[in-house]
């Protein structure tokens, strides 16, 4: 669990960081005493957390809040103020709580338990995708090794549609080109995705890919991409992208991302 | 005036490029057939302007619009796409989107969206 705590008075940050980790002792807290420091964090760092004074100079926690939503929507934002009144604004922010100063151990710790966006437990491996140039698969920052190109070709697909379901007869036309859709190709779909679960589970890596009756997608939650975190922004991705995207398919120059229709 | 302008095929960019160019004396287009491209350059670069074409690759042009907002939260944006695509996202897109241009559409039609976007008088 990440977590940054962010008050610009030493004391009050100093007794807030020390709460947090007595209250949630495996967690990385990061303090800051700057909100621009905080928002420069948060976009090249995970963070599940924030922990916010209200009062501050320069930029309000509510501005804090506002613009670190911005950047990860599904943060958890718990304020801590001095006072009570502030608590309607912050819960229009869909704040997950607020605490009120001194943030003690007890508070802090009954505040985590009621998160508005619940932290998942941790990968116990570290999945990263890489997308610009050629499509590569890394585990523990290992290449991972797969014994069939096309399983490596349909998870890339999957890495594309953004955790987006697939059906079956949508991977079948891609994988094998718009071939006919034979009991046999049906077949050896169903191998290449137990053959994916497979390397990913040989590796230590679990619950990544999710599957329904018809279709399959990818827990995209779990994973770092390089595509992903351009799409949020994240200036490593946006300036390491040359043009080239999954250089090896030839399908990933025609899936286009079509706009979202009103409901 | 930076303009940013995206889309599928370089003939419509060059179109595009040619309609602009009179209506808009001087300015710099800047013109992508990628989206992420596109949005690496307004990371980058500040712009005034940006046409982005509904259905491209791996980022939509309302999710570039939206991207370029980010680092431009004052730029003017124009959405490209068939009349059925953008009347079924319209309440999605009209919150960050100053005009639509739908196909197929030539000088006449860039002009009436210039005009009505409000952009007319104003720069």
């Amino acid at each position: 669990m990440n977590i940054i705590a962010v008050d610009d008075e030493k004391l009050a940050l100093d007794t807030l960081v020390d709460s947090i980790g007595k209250a949630a002792p495996g967690a990385a807290v990061t303090g800051f005493r700057r909100p621009e420091d905080a928002l420069d964090h948060i976009r090249e760092n995970p963070c599940e957390i924030a922990f916010l004074d209200i009062k501050m100079r320069g930029m309000t926690g509510l501005e804090l809040a506002r613009r670190l939503k911005e950047i990860r929507g599904d943060l958890n934002i718990i304020f801590v103020t001095g006072y009570s009144e502030f608590s309607l604004d912050a819960f229009r922010l869909y704040a997950s709580d607020y605490l009120l100063k001194p943030a003690t151990p007890d508070a802090v710790r009954q505040s985590l338990e009621h998160l508005r966006t619940p932290v998942k437990p941790p990968q116990t491996r570290h999945v990263r995708f890489q997308c610009f140039g050629s499509f590569e698969v890394y585990v523990d920052n290992k290449p991972l090794a797969f014994g069939r190109a096309k399983a490596k070709e349909l998870l890339a697909y999957l890495v594309d549609k953004q955790g987006a379901s697939a059906t079956m007869g949508e991977l079948m036309a891609v994988i094998w080109e718009d071939g006919p859709d034979t009991p046999s190709r049906q077949s050896n779909l169903r191998n290449l995705i137990a053959d994916l679960k497979n390397v990913f589970s040989d590796a230590g890596v679990e619950n990544l890919i999710l599957k329904s009756r018809n279709s399959i997608s990818l827990d995209c939650g779990a994973v770092d991409c390089d595509y992903y975190d351009f799409l949020k922004h994240i200036p490593y991705a946006v300036n390491a992208y040359r043009g080239e995207y999954m250089a090896q398919y030839s399908w990933a120059e025609l899936t286009t991302a079509a706009l979202p229709r009103f409901p | 005036m930076r303009i940013l302008a995206a889309a599928n095929h370089a003939d419509m960019l060059d179109e595009l490029e040619t309609d602009l160019s009179g209506l808009i004396p001087g300015a710099e287009i800047i013109k992508e057939t990628d989206a992420l491209m596109a949005g690496k350059y307004a990371f980058n670069q500040s712009v005034d302007i940006i046409f982005a074409e509904a259905d491209m690759k791996r980022m939509n042009g309302l999710q570039l619009i939206q991207f370029v907002r980010r680092e431009h939260p004052d730029v003017k944006s124009f959405l490209i796409g068939t009349e059925d695509e953008l009347l079924d996202s319209f309440l999605i897109i009209s919150e960050d989107v100053t005009g639509v241009l739908t196909y197929p559409f030539g000088e006449q039609e860039v002009r009436e969206a210039w005009r009505t976007s409000g952009l007319a008088g104003s720069m």
